[in-house]
């Protein structure tokens, strides 16, 4: 009891809220960049407004892209990023960013990505966070600059960050990943064209091995070491090296800057008072802010202890920590059915590859025909559509509907589906014999994947 | 000031980073070659001696692409030349001299040529496949109408795409044996019309300038084409493995067995078989398909089937030294067990669909089983990304 009490009160202290700030301008600043980086990408069109099938998420079908508009839909996701970033009319922008993203995500799951997941989960708790209390435009706006707030708001996200790189040094922790470097040695391998480290080095086992330990090493004590005071700039040494080295190696896009930044929020507030006064300086060029700053003279603390969003934050933390066991109520090898894989911080754990066809049966007369997956789906689709059984059920339901309401009567779906896993020969998927249509979507088993020939030990 | 440089520094490497995260342009790829690679090797790799003793240990990407674009498509597309010299001749002869024997002769020399383009239909690459090499050689069905109209025009453009199912092998066929129920009314339809003769010189010339064409374009980019072997969207040796993989399931399982048998439409569609018109090469054309495939798998000299070289097949036997069960020799059994199920079908697919549809959906299987193997498990442990373009081919 004394040690809740001890940590109640750890929370609720007031601090400087510079690091907060600082991170609003990081966080910002990444996601105003990732949206403009999406939309030069040209992958609006082609991920967003080009399939005519869109893999969704279990109840949220009713999510669907907004043609053209969904244009709009980025523009808004990008100005409110930037409204964050300069920390003006904070609430609204963060909640519009909030709302504008996950609704992005949520039109199709082909796109998922653990880093998306984790901006989703970070804008929600933000949008609680008074991350505008100092440098921020706002604080001109309204005439007073907070100087201190309460602890937990930081440490809030501190928790979301420790809990991406425990679980996802956790989920290292099996048999794949440790004793056979998989799927580490396909990728090191097949970097043969990498300057100066591919022809030789990602050509050992050694090598393998290493990076596979030390990236499981790393994910685990990255933050504790960011915790530690004595190990903070050696920490971060880390995750700059390790985060560099696996964005030139990988096509990971934005995470591992989104990484290297949010770690600064373990810093002390000395630093961010160094940063914040760095940023102070250039801003000062501007005689706008000159004058500004000299009129903000109202100074104000955002002390009290706000027992419901306190609570709030608890919870989403408490949700993030349990999510990741969910796959402890399926039965088999998880990454071979995917059932509570997403949304767990397992990162780069699988290699998998699938080729998975669906044949129309007319139950009664018994003809049937094969269908060709590029008339309806995209490369990218189809690719993932392959592997991951949700996709191939509800690819199937569609395929149902699609060749009822193009007058064929009595249809059954089945599949011929074969996927290899982590350098392992390919072995048949999906229970040939099974009538997909029969076979609900949801969260229950699905009965109908065959077994994994093989045994993964770990988590 | 540490805090400074270092934020400089970030900001530096976060922009410097971006290009290299996604697929790297294709200006990038031509400059960065693969250092693993010895630079002086002859043009044959190294004989079938050998590959015994090597194919486990060493391997090299750039010798593999070297053995192929000597060793297979430039003698293929060699043969290909020439032949398609001693249809051209042939033409010419028949074309003053009408007659019977000079149409079976013609008819012999287009058999042989059509067994040759089997040979690189394949390396749908470069400029073969700027040029739609393979559109306008064989593209089946023929459409008939359209032929009939250019024959009675006397003016049409082979390039235009509405044009590239008017022409090549098929159209070839059409003219030489789908004039007529049997050979004498087939001739008589040639010797009283001029035009056709006309249309089937013109369309043999134009696959003369086509191949020549593609030829040349092997051989002047030879040295600089092997040496593109990194593992990117954009490199040869990639677009060499999709190209394979492409040309197995789209050329050869869905056009000669899938389509035809009704794999894709419920119905079986005799006439979409190649070689539709002569009524009795499907399976020799197709033979020569799997011959083709196995070659390139393998390694085996197009000319010499007892030189062998780097290839898929050493590349992953490479890849898998310390496995005991080669993807390779699972390839290679399936591949067999494929071309022993198309050797029991009858000569012409269409009158095999006609009386035993199964027997070609039987086929069908027996090559789609190494579908899996080729887009899954290969692929799997070379980690090579498909890149399919476009997925028709009828």
């Amino acid at each position: 009891m004394q040690l809740v009490n001890k940590f109640k009160s750890y929370l609720s202290e007031n601090v400087n809220p510079t690091p907060l700030a600082f991170f609003r301008v990081c966080f910002g600043f990444m996601m105003f960049f990732g949206i403009l980086r999406f939309w030069v990408k040209g992958w609006i069109e082609s991920l967003y407004i080009e399939p005519s099938f869109h893999f969704s998420y279990y109840g949220f079908s009713w999510i669907d892209d907004l043609g053209v508009y969904t244009y709009i839909l980025f523009i808004v996701c990008g100005l409110s990023a930037l409204l964050v970033m300069i920390g003006l009319f904070y609430r609204t922008s963060i909640i519009l960013f909030f709302l504008s993203f996950t609704y992005i995500e949520l039109i199709d799951k082909t796109t998922y990505l653990n880093h998306y997941y984790f901006v989703s989960v970070l804008s929600f708790l933000l949008c609680f966070i008074p991350a505008n209390a100092t440098f921020s435009l706002d604080n001109l706006r309204k005439k007073i600059d907070y100087s201190h707030i309460p602890r937990y708001y930081i440490t809030a996200i501190q928790g979301l960050i420790i809990i991406v790189y425990f679980y996802s040094g956790f989920a290292k922790v099996n048999s794949d990943w440790l004793i056979k470097a998989q799927p580490l040695s396909i990728w090191l391998f097949s970097k043969y064209d990498m300057p100066l480290l591919g022809d030789y080095l990602f050509q050992q086992s050694w090598m393998h091995y290493l990076m596979s330990w030390g990236g499981m090493l790393y994910d685990l004590t990255i933050p504790f070491m960011l915790l530690n005071k004595k190990f903070r700039w050696f920490a971060f040494t880390l995750v700059l090296f390790f985060h560099l080295f696996t964005a030139i190696l990988f096509p990971i896009g934005m995470f591992p800057y989104i990484m290297i930044l949010s770690t600064l929020i373990f810093f002390s507030e000395d630093f961010h008072k160094k940063v914040i006064a760095f940023f102070y300086k250039i801003i000062k060029i501007l005689p706008l802010f000159k004058r500004s700053e000299n009129n903000l003279v109202k100074r104000g603390k955002i002390k009290i202890f706000d027992k419901p969003i306190a609570i709030l934050l608890g919870i989403v933390i408490l949700i993030q920590i349990l999510l990741p066991f969910r796959y402890l109520l399926y039965p088999g090898e998880l990454f071979w059915h995917e059932q509570g894989y997403r949304f767990s911080w397992r990162v780069m754990l699988m290699e998998k590859r699938g080729y998975t066809q669906f044949k129309i049966v007319d139950s009664v007369t018994k003809k049937q025909f094969y269908v060709k997956n590029e008339d309806f789906l995209t490369k990218f689709q189809e690719k993932q559509m392959s592997f991951q059984p949700d996709f191939i059920l509800e690819f199937a339901h569609h395929l149902g509907s699609f060749y009822t309401n193009h007058g064929h009567k009595n249809i059954e779906v089945y599949t011929d589906s074969y996927v290899a896993l982590n350098g392992r020969k390919s072995q048949q998927f999906i229970d040939p014999n099974i009538n997909l249509l029969e076979q609900p979507n949801g969260f229950g088993n699905k009965e109908w994947i065959l077994p994994f020939n093989d045994e993964i030990k770990g988590f | 000031m540490r805090i400074t440089k270092f934020l400089i520094f970030l900001l530096i490497f976060v922009l410097a980073c971006q290009k290299s995260d996604d697929v790297l342009s294709n200006q990038d790829q031509t400059n960065l070659t693969n250092n693993t690679q010895t630079e002086e090797s002859s043009e044959n790799s190294y004989d079938s001696e050998s590959s015994e003793t090597n194919s486990d240990k060493t391997f090299s990407r750039e010798e593999m692409l070297r053995f192929i674009v000597n060793q297979i498509i430039i003698p293929a597309y060699d043969n290909l030349d020439t032949s398609l010299g001693e249809l051209k001749t042939s033409f010419n002869l028949f074309n003053t001299d009408v007659t019977e024997e000079n149409l079976t002769d013609l008819r012999n020399k287009w058999l042989n040529s059509y067994k040759s383009w089997q040979h690189v239909e394949m390396y749908n690459i470069g400029k073969a496949m700027e040029t739609y090499f393979w559109h306008k050689s064989n593209i089946y069905p023929v459409d008939t109408e359209r032929v009939n109209i250019n024959i009675e025009n006397g003016s049409y453009n082979l390039e235009n795409p509405n044009n590239f199912s008017a022409q090549g092998f098929p159209t070839i066929e059409y003219l030489l044996y789908g004039q007529g129920d049997d050979t004498s009314e087939n001739l008589n339809k040639l010797s009283d019309n001029v035009k056709k003769r006309d249309y089937l010189g013109t369309i043999i010339d134009a696959l003369i300038d086509n191949t020549k064409t593609v030829l040349s374009d092997w051989n002047s980019v030879k040295d600089e084409f092997i040496t593109s072997t990194e593992n990117s969207a954009s490199s040869n040796l990639n677009m060499m493995v999709n190209d394979f993989i492409y040309y197995y399931e789209k050329n050869f399982r869905t056009n000669k067995f899938g389509i035809p048998g009704g794999v894709w439409s419920s119905k079986e569609l005799p006439d979409r078989v190649e070689g539709y018109f002569s009524e009795s090469f499907s399976k020799e054309l197709a033979l020569e398909g799997m011959t083709s495939i196995k070659n390139f798998f393998n390694g085996v000299s197009y000319q010499d089937n007892e030189l062998k070289g780097y290839c898929l097949k050493s590349y992953l036997d490479y890849i898998e030294s310390a496995s005991n069960e080669l993807l390779s020799d699972e390839i290679n059994a399936k591949l067999d067990i494929a071309e022993n199920s198309i050797k029991e079908l009858e000569n012409n697919f269409a009158s095999q669909i006609n009386s035993d549809l199964t027997a070609i959906l039987r086929t069908y299987d027996d090559i789609q089983a190494t579908v899996v193997h080729l887009k899954v498990d290969m692929l799997h442990v070379l980690n090579i990304n498909v890149d399919y373009v476009d997925a028709d081919g009828d």
